[in-house]
C-alpha cells in the first residue's frame, strides 16, 4: 500500500509563486518613505542617541558576546588560560604528564 | 475630534531628556486599557527611524543635548515634536539649574506643548490628536 503524496514538485508553479512574491515585495517597498536626507544623521545607525562609531569600530567580536559565559566560568577558564602559554615545550610536558598519569591509572585499575 | 484625520497609524518615539518619570508614567497610562491609545493605531516604537512623532519629556540636561539633536535629526520627515510636561516647556522647578540647557524649544523646534506636572492622559491624547492634525496638514502641504 503506497503512502499518499502530500506534496508535489512543479518548477513552473514555484517560479510563478516567486514572481508573485517579488511583485508584492516590490509594491510594499515602493510604498515606503523614500525622502530621507542623504549624508545626514537620517542615514546613520540609531544607538539611543549616541554617536555611531566608525565602521571599523562597530565589529562585535564573539568574545564580547560570550562575556557572561566567560564570567560565570571564570574559575575554570582563568587556570586554563594561564596553562596555555603558547610554548610547545609546555604542551609536551602536559602531554607526557597526562600520559604517565593515565598509564598509572590503567596499571592500578589492572591490579584491582 | 475629527476621526477623518485618522488615516494611518501614528508611531511615536518617546525621548526622556532628564524627566522625573512623572510624565513618562502618564504617557504609559495613556496606553493602558482605560485610555487605550493603540485602538487609534498610535503606538510607541523603539527607534526614531520609525517614528512620525517625537514625544519629549524632561528639561534637557547638559549631557542629553547632543543626543536630543541627533535623535531629532534621525527622525524622518515629516515629523512632529511634542513636549509633554512643564519641565520640557519651561523648566518648571528646575529652571534655574546649572545643569540644564533646555527648555526643549531652545534645542529643537517644537510643534505641540502639553502642559502639566504631570499632564493627565486625556491631555496627552489631546496633544497627540493636535500633532496628528498638524502632521496631516504637513503631508498635504508637501504633497501639493
Amino acid at each position: 500500500m503506497s503512502t499518499p503524496v502530500l506534496t508535489f514538485w512543479a518548477p513552473i508553479v514555484c517560479l510563478v509563486a516567486l514572481l508573485i512574491v517579488l511583485v508584492v515585495a516590490y509594491g510594499y517597498r515602493s510604498r515606503g518613505q523614500g525622502k530621507y536626507k542623504e549624508n545626514t544623521d537620517q542615514t546613520q545607525i540609531f544607538l539611543s542617541g549616541e554617536n555611531a562609531p566608525d565602521e571599523s569600530q562597530r565589529h562585535i567580536r564573539s568574545h564580547n558576546m560570550y562575556w557572561g559565559f566567560f564570567e560565570a566560568m571564570k574559575r575554570y577558564y582563568d587556570p586554563a588560560v594561564r596553562a596555555h602559554t603558547g610554548i610547545v615545550n609546555d604542551y609536551l610536558i602536559w602531554l607526557l604528564a597526562l600520559a604517565a598519569a593515565t598509564a598509572i591509572a590503567i596499571f592500578l585499575a589492572d591490579l584491582v | 475630534m475629527g476621526m477623518n484625520s485618522f488615516k494611518r497609524a501614528l508611531w511615536v518615539y518617546h525621548l526622556n531628556t532628564g524627566s522625573c518619570n512623572g510624565c513618562d508614567i502618564e504617557i504609559v497610562a495613556a496606553l493602558t486599557p482605560r485610555y487605550d491609545l493603540e485602538r487609534f493605531g498610535i503606538k510607541l516604537v523603539g527607534s526614531p527611524r520609525h517614528a512620525d512623532v517625537l514625544l519629549v519629556t524632561g528639561p534637557v540636561t547638559r549631557q542629553m543635548e547632543p543626543r536630543v539633536r541627533r535623535i531629532y535629526a534621525q527622525t524622518p520627515d515629516p515629523k512632529v515634536v511634542m513636549v509633554i510636561g512643564n519641565c520640557g516647556a519651561e523648566g518648571d522647578v528646575f529652571h534655574e539649574s546649572y545643569n540644564l540647557v533646555g527648555p526643549i524649544d531652545q534645542i529643537i523646534p517644537v510643534d505641540v506643548y502639553v502642559l502639566g506636572c504631570p499632564p493627565r492622559p486625556e491631555a496627552v491624547i489631546d496633544g497627540v490628536v493636535k500633532a496628528w492634525l498638524k502632521l496631516e496638514g504637513a503631508v498635504k502641504v508637501k504633497a501639493a
